[in-house]
């Protein structure tokens, strides 16, 4: 939707397009201008979002222990590639033995991953073959250990996940007769050849400018990667969407950073040589990741990164890699930040304010405005169900101001200052539930404009309705 | 990627060990049976494709073990379920006894919209056999209690009921998954162009 037709910039001023968007004001925009694309992805983002629960207390605890393995089949996928859904805080920190069982697991089981997983590791090439053999292997494990424990849950959890793998597997070569490729879990679909849009596009793999009519190229439908037809065989890059549907968690270490030399002066993603020497081919560092990158797989996009926002309440937008950039894009929305866990004094002292008024306001809606509120709420599902999880984009949106699109304008003075029914010093009229400045409103006669106007309207309906 | 809209139902069935889950499951999917118990582990699931009202469907249809405990599934596993199956032996009153807490730990797991309404389908397997201990009217009074819940007695091994009611599962399915789709629909239009202009020259007055 946004943020991507940034290219392969060489310095960061020029890398113009901000990648945040205001939030609410862009979801009523989508639901009433979209046609095709845009209201799928709505309706389809929705469907995840409505099944899926609030997290109480008691569901809180068994999730915190089980790694969120969610299954995700390409067919979900393809239909919600900005699905939210809200599971659990997952942070390094709190779950971290949860965590190293399934390192230990994954061990076991010969498949290792990291946050990116990087493409050495076979998990994602695997053939159908190697997939049933581990699924075996995971079965004989399960057998093995005691019911009840922490190693026996992680063990189903990583079994339904491999079975769910074998699943896409079995999809992928059948949707691949329709001239979808499949590569590094992507789903490549072929560009037509007049690109429509007017922004330059470049190719993910090589960062060379994908000319449209020359060039045969491909778009990732999930994670919007897209690359020369000529650079498909040498995709490197994972498709994100892989990451968001089976742990939807971020890194919440402020750029974790390791420096260059234990990356072996080799970007962290295409592994080519990269050193402070060749001018050419400078490290770019990614504030998300703190790995560095070579230019043509980090292009010094700007994103606002999550760890910043949530211990520094810092929303500057900085540097990272296009893989971070197509992960916090998929990201964006979705309710995983556990705000009271993650940071209790943000929780306490700043966002109190702010975010409860916020969601107070979106409370009353709900109850005030069942039908209509609620719909234009549905990507936001998530705060009328539970009180602690928050996605990214609610807090890029506190900071912003609340939703301005569904503010008032006090009617009697003209001023262009946006009010909220919980605003100070406003009155809400019981009749049609406008609002008004206080003052305004007892200044005229305690009348409420809007009423008066329906009321008029009304007259005059009924007139004509005695004419006809 | 709008035109390619694929409906999943994602069902998942649920009951004791040894009710007859995975050989349901078999029977619909792979019209299958097999008198060798062999304990599911973990769960396993099958996908099938079937017309429902003219539209074509997958199924996604998820097995679970019996001796699982729910909380080893996890939550994720639960979340998005379009229908769940309650799975009982007709010979084993045990097995009836425990859909209430089957019934309770998913709606606690799932927590779906309207647990009220969150299409359950009860299945009395095994009735090709003769020891009979759980009267239908006994099951079609708990369905009665837990709102209306559609019951069907069914064998695997002789293949009865069983497409019926796996058709009734997609169709509750499939109705659960355009109640939510209701509330993606456009919010009011506001029409701009104006149709009254017309109506008001009409007038003769």
């Amino acid at each position: 939707m946004c943020g991507d037709n940034d290219g392969p910039t060489p310095s960061p001023a020029t890398t113009t397009h901000s990648a945040v968007t205001t939030g609410m004001g862009e979801v009523v925009h989508n639901v009433s201008y979209g046609v095709g694309d845009t209201v799928h992805n709505v309706t389809a983002g929705v469907k995840r979002l409505l099944t899926s629960p609030p997290v109480n207390c008691d569901s809180m605890v068994t999730e915190e222990e089980c790694p969120g393995v969610l299954p995700a089949t390409p067919r979900n996928s393809m239909l919600s590639p900005v699905a939210d859904n809200p599971s659990c805080d997952q942070s390094p920190g709190t779950d971290s033995e949860t965590a190293e069982e399934e390192a230990a697991i994954n061990d076991e089981l010969g498949l290792t991953e990291d946050h990116f997983s990087q493409p050495e590791d076979n998990f994602l090439c695997m053939s159908e073959e190697t997939l049933e053999r581990s699924i075996e292997k995971c079965k004989l494990l399960i057998l093995q250990c005691e019911e009840s424990t922490t190693r026996r849950r992680a063990l189903v959890h990583k079994l339904i996940q491999l079975r769910l793998r074998l699943q896409e597997t079995h999809d992928a070569s059948q949707i691949a007769s329709t001239g979808v490729l499949f590569r590094m879990s992507h789903q490549l679909q072929p560009q037509k050849p007049p690109l429509t849009r007017t922004s330059k596009q470049y190719c993910d793999k090589c960062a060379q400018i994908i000319w449209g009519v020359i060039h045969i190229s491909y778009i990732c439908v999930l994670c919007e990667y897209r690359c020369h037809g000529r650079c498909v065989e040498n995709i490197q890059r994972r498709c994100a969407s892989v990451r968001v549907n089976e742990d939807s968690c971020y890194i919440l270490r402020i750029c974790p950073e390791v420096g260059l030399s234990a990356q072996n002066y080799k970007c962290a993603e295409c592994k080519i040589l990269i050193t402070n020497k060749n001018a050419w081919c400078e490290p770019r560092r990614c504030d998300y990741t703190g790995l560095h990158y070579c230019p043509a797989c980090h292009w010094n996009s700007r994103m606002v990164m999550p760890a910043r926002v949530i211990h520094n309440w810092d929303f500057e937008e900085r540097l990272v890699s296009r893989q971070a950039k197509q992960f916090l894009l998929l990201m964006k929305n979705r309710p995983v930040l556990h705000m009271e866990k993650l940071n209790p004094h943000l929780f306490k002292f700043k966002l109190r304010e702010d975010l409860l008024v916020m969601k107070q306001y979106l409370g009353t809606c709900r109850t005030a405005q069942e039908s209509r509120m609620l719909r234009q709420l549905e990507e936001r599902q998530h705060f009328v169900e539970n009180a602690f999880m928050f996605s990214l984009q609610d807090l890029v949106d506190v900071n912003s101001g609340v939703c301005q699109g569904k503010g008032y304008i006090c009617e009697l003075c003209d001023g262009s200052e946006i009010i909220f029914p919980f605003d100070g010093g406003v009155v809400v009229c019981t009749g049609c539930s406008t609002v008004l400045h206080h003052l305004c409103y007892t200044s005229r006669s305690s009348k409420c404009p809007r009423c008066a106007r329906q009321e008029a309207r009304r007259k005059q309906e009924s007139t004509d309705n005695l004419c006809t | 990627m709008a035109s390619r809209k694929k409906i999943l139902l994602k069902v998942i069935i649920l009951g004791d060990s040894g009710v007859g889950k995975t050989s349901l499951m078999n029977q619909f999917v792979n019209k299958k049976f097999s008198n060798q118990y062999k304990a599911t582990i973990g769960a396993d699931f099958l996908t099938k494709e079937v017309m429902v009202d003219d539209r074509l469907v997958t199924m996604q249809i998820w097995d679970t073990a019996g001796q699982e405990r729910f909380q080893s599934l996890g939550v994720a596993f639960y979340r998005g379920a379009d229908c769940c199956v309650l799975c009982y032996d007709v010979t084993s009153p045990n097995s009836f006894k425990s859909l209430d807490s089957w019934r309770d730990e998913f709606l606690i797991q799932a927590s779906p919209r309207d647990p009220d309404h969150f299409p359950f389908v009860v299945l009395g397997n095994k009735i090709d056999l003769e020891n009979r201990a759980v009267s239908t009217k006994r099951a079609q009074q708990w369905c009665h209690s837990k709102n209306e819940v559609p019951y069907f007695e069914t064998s695997a091994k002789e293949a009865i009921n069983v497409e019926l009611a796996f058709q009734t599962i997609a169709r509750n399915a499939l109705a659960q998954e355009s109640e939510v789709e209701l509330y993606n629909e456009f919010p009011d239009q506001i029409k701009l162009t104006n149709d009254n202009k017309a109506k008001q020259d009409a007038c003769s007055c």
